[in-house]
């Protein structure tokens, strides 16, 4: 009876250490399969790609892409008889082509591009009882998209971006380049072997902002005077034409050699004065330039939800003046996107508030909805006085550029042309009106001023889609 | 809880019965996820959560009423939750399978029925038999039924699904696996031998228990099913290492059964190797052509584990499947109405699970199974104080339940080779899940007397009642 009871004990150690064992292999399962099946996917671009590879060749048989609607529920891109992928029609085929991009799946890798690409799990694998994709609605507005990519980039090489002042709705993306990108047809957009013609231009070009700077270098002016009570003197300077920063033998001078005399900062925003903004840039100091710059997120990415991330730098070096000066008026190391500026624009034209942009609205399989965007703040850019100021000076310089408000209504802006590597000009106008806020953006030209007109009829449609 | 005895009044203070039992609880979590399936499946399609209504009804009076009754019996309510819940899984899965994978049979609640009817009988059956398990001729009568079964099996057995095995009979129109009765056999042999009143040496334990091990090993190669034969070589080992005393024959004796199984499978391959050209040929000898199905089939098994891709549309094909839909799953299940899953209803059944219901319910199964091994050790610790002989028939029981799962699991996700056999609670297959209820029916009744009643000037204590379990 006492072996019998020496052996129960040591069965009863020995049961203790085969639970032990057995947990240890639910464990391991549990995290092995967690591991490869849940978490790698969602952190790992590859084993994204190997989970999105087998659900492509297992359902791209029978799966239908799903619909992609804009901001009034308007198809842009849908299924098109027999065929599993998506069809989009004229003129949207080319006007959506950047945005919208492509996604396949060739030699067990998959190939994203735009939206088709980043929203494939929802369009193309989350299916309905009919096998087709989840329904994309967009916040872009169907009849401005077409608008601004056939009448008012005709021929040129340029982005036009739309976002809604008080929500950071995107309500127009569209970029025009040197090939005919149709969404439908993978080839013209392969074929093309000019550099930079695969961009989007509107979320990809990182060129120096030109003269929109100046709105920057213009809010941390007025702020400073705010804050230390200066009185108006502080924003006179005589301008003769040149502007040489201390230290350095590089001269500044104005547009087309313009010379102004003593002027202050109405006449010096509303002419885009080099010279006067790059001495007020040194007057105002590296630091609050720097600080003003990083207020409207210059330097941080900002993510478009489903779409891309913006990046953007600014770089004053060692603080030498000639820097300053130049960043100042919208030259030097800055770099930023049209979207950026677009909105820089819409933080102003919000009571200094900067909203997080976005471009997908919802996402339905059905009935069931499975994305709802929700509207959110990046956060507070300038003071509400600061934004009063600057409003003021826009809409004078909106003025300038045939922006009427009798004509236009309440219209703010501000152009810019900015000298980029390889002697390439990039031109800008950014602005607002009470509804929406823009960037009107075009490589290869010669002067802001040729994007007035593109400028007035952008307005005009803008006003029209919001009832003005 | 209403209908819940309060177990809190025979203590003085509510802080020293808050800290004792709100085993409660496991019946309202089985609830609640009986209720849960029910909506999954409606947001799937409502004319599914229709079907799962008619289930879920007997489900919730049975998972109320059995729990109420174990609950004021002290019984273990984890173990009765994990049960409850993994029973619900499988009714859900089941009927979902139906619509979606089109298996040949279809699910049908009037066997579970049976399976209760059996779970009564086998209770009934147990406790009669309980009192003859310790008379040494129970060893070789349990033997003897093993043997019994693979000789019908070898003259009666049938093979309705073509698997290349005779595992079943048929009676009145129904066929019945008899293999799974190898695995009642089994527990009670085991039981027997260590708990006779006869104390066998150990020699004589290893001598009679590998006849028992050779009988169910050729059984098994006479009506080809393999599967059921590693069930059965898991828990010899496993039921020699822990209840057998500590000595040196023991441990030559399992070394060298784990190094005959690798010689074994070494063997295989090279016996594949040297007979391939032969078979290709056509020139196999009788020997040859004898050996060569089993061969080709240990052969193919852990290559195919090995390198999935060896042969995707031919012997991988249904674990190649397998893993695209573990690829596919997700946390809440595939999106894109995947339905290419070979033996959804069986083998496949908990991938077919998880792709179905995603790995959130997935991992949470394989943790119900885990806590049915748990509570079953604990229960055969426990037992083993006063009643070796049921501590053996428990353990034994939830060896057989948590390996099985376990291997056919493991198997189906391709990590280890896979051996096509019912998953315990989620497969279709009346033998094995009324085997499984008898099984889980006989841990909760055991369950219930996991403290003796101490007589007066009697001990049945050999450890410290401090030290001893709660169960």
């Amino acid at each position: 009876m006492t072996n019998r009871r020496d052996n129960n004990s040591l069965a009863k150690s020995r049961i203790r250490i085969a639970e032990l064992a057995a947990m240890a292999m639910c464990l391991l399962f549990t995290c092995g399969f967690g591991w490869k099946y849940i978490i790698s996917p969602a952190v790992s671009s590859s084993a994204r790609g190997t989970k999105n590879t087998i659900t492509y060749d297992e359902v791209k048989g029978y799966a239908f892409e799903g619909d992609i609607l804009d901001c009034d529920g308007a198809v842009i891109m849908s299924g098109y008889g027999n065929s599993h992928t998506a069809y989009a029609y004229e003129p949207e085929c080319y006007s959506f082509s950047y945005l919208l991009g492509y996604y396949t799946v060739a030699n067990g890798r998959e190939n994203t591009y735009g939206l088709r690409g980043s929203l494939a799990d929802r369009l193309l694998f989350y299916l309905d009882d009919d096998n087709k994709g989840a329904t994309v609605s967009l916040t872009i507005d169907k009849g401005l998209q077409n608008y601004a990519y056939t009448s008012l980039l005709a021929g040129q090489e340029g982005s036009i971006t739309v976002i809604d002042n008080k929500t950071g709705a995107i309500r127009c993306l569209t970029s025009r380049s040197t090939i005919s990108y149709d969404v439908n047809d993978l080839e013209s957009f392969l074929a093309s072997d000019v550099p930079g013609a695969q961009f989007r231009r509107g979320t990809y070009e990182n060129d120096p902002p030109g003269s929109t700077f100046k709105i920057l270098t213009a809010a941390a002016a007025i702020e400073k005077a705010q804050q230390e009570n200066l009185p108006d003197e502080f924003f006179l300077f005589n301008d003769a034409g040149t502007y040489t920063p201390e230290g350095s033998d590089w001269m500044i001078t104005n547009w087309n050699d313009g010379v102004f005399g003593e002027i202050d900062l109405d006449t010096a925003f509303k002419n885009s004065v080099n010279c006067y903004f790059a001495d007020l840039g040194i007057r105002i100091g590296q630091e609050r330039l720097l600080k003003t710059a990083k207020a409207f997120r210059i330097g941080t990415d900002i993510e478009i939800p489903f779409l891309c991330t913006l990046h953007s730098k600014t770089d004053l070096g060692d603080g030498q003046p000639v820097t300053i000066a130049q960043t100042a008026f919208g030259q030097g190391n800055t770099e930023i996107t049209p979207v950026h500026l677009a909105l820089i624009a819409q933080a102003v034209a919000n009571d200094g508030v900067m909203m997080h942009p976005y471009v997908v609205k919802s996402i339905n399989s059905g009935n069931m909805p499975l994305y709802r965007h929700i509207n959110s703040r990046i956060g507070r850019c300038i003071s509400s006085s600061v934004d009063a100021r600057l409003k003021e000076l826009m809409h004078q310089a909106a003025e300038n550029y045939g922006l009427y408000e009798g004509t236009y209504g309440m219209v703010y802006a501000k152009s810019g042309t900015a000298e980029c590597a390889n002697d390439r000009v990039h031109t800008y106008i950014v602005g607002f009106t009470e509804d929406a806020s823009f960037c009107v953006s075009m490589n290869n030209g010669h002067a802001s001023s040729e994007l007035y007109w593109i400028t007035q009829a952008l307005v005009g449609y803008i006003n029209q889609i919001y009832g003005r | 809880m209403l209908f819940f005895k309060s177990k809190t009044d025979e203590f003085e203070s509510a802080e020293a019965a808050e800290a004792v039992d709100h085993s409660d609880r496991y019946v309202v979590t089985s609830i609640l996820l009986e209720v849960l399936y029910a909506g999954i499946l409606f947001l799937k399609e409502p004319s599914l959560a229709l079907t799962y209504v008619y289930a879920l009804i007997p489900m919730l009076l049975i998972t109320a009423v059995f729990g109420t009754y174990l609950y004021n019996r002290d019984a273990d309510m984890k173990l009765f939750g994990a049960i409850t819940k993994l029973s619900a899984s499988g009714i859900a899965l089941q009927i979902l399978v139906d619509s979606v994978y089109h298996p040949p049979t279809t699910f049908s609640l009037v066997k579970y029925g049976i399976s209760f009817v059996f779970l009564f009988f086998f209770l009934v059956f147990y406790n009669l038999l309980k009192k003859l398990l310790n008379h040494p001729f129970m060893v070789w009568l349990t033997l003897a039924a093993s043997a019994a079964v693979y000789i019908v099996l070898a003259v009666y057995g049938v093979d309705p699904n073509g698997y290349g095995t005779t595992a079943w009979i048929r009676i009145a129109g129904y066929t019945v696996q008899l293999t799974d009765l190898t695995k009642i056999c089994a527990v009670l042999f085991y039981a027997a031998l260590f708990s006779s009143k006869h104390e066998y040496t150990d020699a004589g334990i290893l001598k009679i228990s590998s006849l028992f091990f050779f009988v169910n090993l050729l059984g098994s190669l006479w009506i080809k099913e393999i599967g059921s034969f590693f069930i059965l070589y898991f828990l010899h080992l496993s039921i020699l290492l822990i209840f057998m005393d500590h000595n040196k024959t023991k441990r030559i004796y399992i070394l060298a059964i784990l190094g005959a199984s690798v010689l074994a499978v070494g063997s295989a391959f090279v016996l594949y190797k040297w007979m391939l050209p032969a078979y290709n040929a056509g020139t196999l000898n009788s020997l040859q052509a004898m050996i060569w199905p089993y061969i080709k089939k240990i052969y193919t098994r852990f290559s195919i584990t090995a390198n999935i891709n060896m042969d995707p549309y031919g012997a991988g094909y249904q674990l190649l499947q397998a893993k695209k839909a573990l690829w596919m799953s997700g946390l809440f299940g595939n999106t894109v109405n995947f339905n290419a899953l070979p033996i959804a209803e069986s083998d496949m059944a908990y991938v077919a699970f998880v792709s179905n219901f995603g790995f959130i319910l997935g991992f949470y199964l394989i943790l119900q199974f885990l806590r049915i091994l748990l509570s079953g050790s604990e229960l055969s610790r426990s037992l083993l104080r006063f009643e070796r002989q049921d501590s053996l028939v428990v353990y034994g029981i939830t060896v057989v339940i948590f390996l099985q799962a376990m291997m056919v699991i493991l198997g189906s996700c391709n990590v280890i080779p896979f051996a096509g056999l019912p998953i315990p609670f989620l497969s279709r297959g009346n033998t094995y899940q009324s085997i499984v209820f008898a099984f889980s029916g006989l841990l909760l009744q055991l369950s219930m007397h996991k403290n003796p009643v101490v007589e007066e000037g009697g001990d049945v204590h050999d450890e410290p009642p401090g030290q001893q379990l709660a169960g």
